[in-house]
């Protein structure tokens, strides 16, 4: 890319094209494998990641599949990001988590109706379950990191459960976690006279096996029911077919 | 006479915004409000309330405000889940339609009141007053219940994996009730 950049404006678009008709392929999975946090990925290579797929909001279908969440075609990798725990340390989510069967959710806490729903049909199903976060870890990335400190996050998940693990960071980490997860940057709306706004973010959790890669997706009101029947499964490793 | 039309006009719509249904002064009365209930906030400012709104009757009626004590500010919300599969909200200006002979059920993950800037806690166990102003049956006052942040097995039950995206579906049917064409383009 820094290469086209240096040539006057006309040519860079015919470079650009001539590079996009040749190795468009090639470039847009150089540019997903080394996922630069610094800049936002384009759309195209956003489109070619996995992840691409929660975009489509895909349905869970229990009679083919034998699992209440949705089953997804192609696997998504654990995501490679770096942001910060409410205990102010680093927190590598690949690292961390590596091998753990691990729920992921993207929110915020001043979300007053999907986020706490979700959450708490989470953190209920997985009592009923008689799970715990030594079986399953449940990180919940905040998407609005402007008013999200380790604070108000640590205080938001211990009331659904102390084990729950909040992350943080600048908007750009934010977006970088986002983008490692195949997902457009979070967007604002919706502002207040009060200065009280609210955010868009994915509504699904993806569910990541021992295996490092997520076969399964939460969809909101996913039920009671279902979280109960597919968490079990999820922690011993088995998978969708 | 302009000065006299304005007059009834900011008349009018005052008797709207607070609910007092100055154009019927029949034997309107509001809806029938039932399980009131908001679930222990999580966040410290911010809360919902879920109800079931009964039958207003034949002419039907719109849920227009809400008000309590327990917040600086209330709002009536929907919660959307895009195509893309993004969630976000929606301040519905127009009111909440309560439908001729079935009235409307507030629920997790679709129509909600929304509590912001809250100015007393609310814990497990706890009731506060919450004003509902419907254009024509009035104004009622209602217990809220203040239940666990982690309901029990049914708490979700009106969500089946089936019926999930079938419920987003009514709620947009309740949507076009409120007139907001255009309102999924909010968000940019």
């Amino acid at each position: 890319m820094g290469r086209v950049r240096a040539l006057p404006p006309r040519l860079r678009a015919l470079a650009a094209g001539a590079v996009l008709l040749a190795v468009g392929a090639l470039a847009v999975l150089a540019t997903t494998l080394t996922g630069s946090a610094d800049e936002a990925p384009s759309a195209a290579a956003l489109a070619e990641h996995p992840g691409a797929q929660l975009l489509q909001n895909p349905l869970p279908n229990p009679e083919a599949t034998g699992f209440h969440g949705a089953v997804l075609a192609e696997p998504i990798p654990r995501p490679d990001f770096v942001l910060t725990d409410t205990d102010g340390q680093p927190f590598d989510f690949a690292e961390e988590t590596a091998g753990e069967p691990t729920l992921l959710y993207v929110g915020y806490t001043s979300c007053p109706d999907i986020c706490p729903a979700h959450l708490a049909q989470i953190a209920g199903a997985m009592e009923e379950a008689g799970l715990d976060t030594g079986d399953l870890r449940v990180v919940f990335v905040t998407a609005d990191p402007a008013r999200d400190d380790a604070e108000r996050l640590a205080r938001y998940l211990a009331a659904f459960d102390e084990g729950f693990t909040g992350l943080t960071g600048t908007p750009e980490e934010v977006d970088a976690a986002l983008a490692a997860l195949g997902q457009p940057a979070a967007e604002v709306f919706g502002e207040r006279p009060d200065g009280s706004y609210e955010v868009t973010h994915p509504s699904q959790v993806l569910a990541f096996g021992a295996d490092d890669t997520a076969r399964l997706v939460f969809p909101f009101g996913t039920s009671r029911e279902g979280w109960v029947a597919d968490l079990p499964r999820l922690v011993a490793g088995e998978r969708p077919s | 006479m302009t000065r006299l039309a304005a007059s009834l006009t900011a008349l009018a719509l005052l008797g709207l915004s607070l609910g007092c249904a100055a154009e019927d002064p029949g034997e309107a009365s509001p809806p029938e409000v039932t399980g009131a209930e908001t679930p222990e906030p999580a966040a410290p400012d911010v809360a919902a309330v879920y109800a079931t709104i009964g039958d207003p009757g034949p002419q039907g009626d719109t849920l227009v405000a809400a008000r309590t004590d327990v917040a600086a500010r209330v709002e009536l919300h929907e919660s959307v889940i895009d195509d893309d599969g993004s969630a976000r909200m929606v301040e519905l200006e127009d009111g909440i339609e309560v439908a001729a002979g079935e009235g409307v059920t507030l629920e997790r993950g679709g129509l909600h009141v929304m509590l912001m800037g809250l100015e007393t806690e609310l814990a497990e166990g706890d009731t506060y007053e919450l004003t509902l102003a419907f254009a024509r049956g009035g104004e009622v006052t209602v217990d809220v219940d203040v239940v666990p942040t982690v309901g029990g097995h049914g708490e979700h039950g009106e969500h089946g994996e089936h019926g999930d995206h079938g419920d987003h579906g009514d709620h947009g049917e309740h949507g076009d009730h409120g007139e907001g064409e255009g309102r999924d383009d909010d968000a940019g």
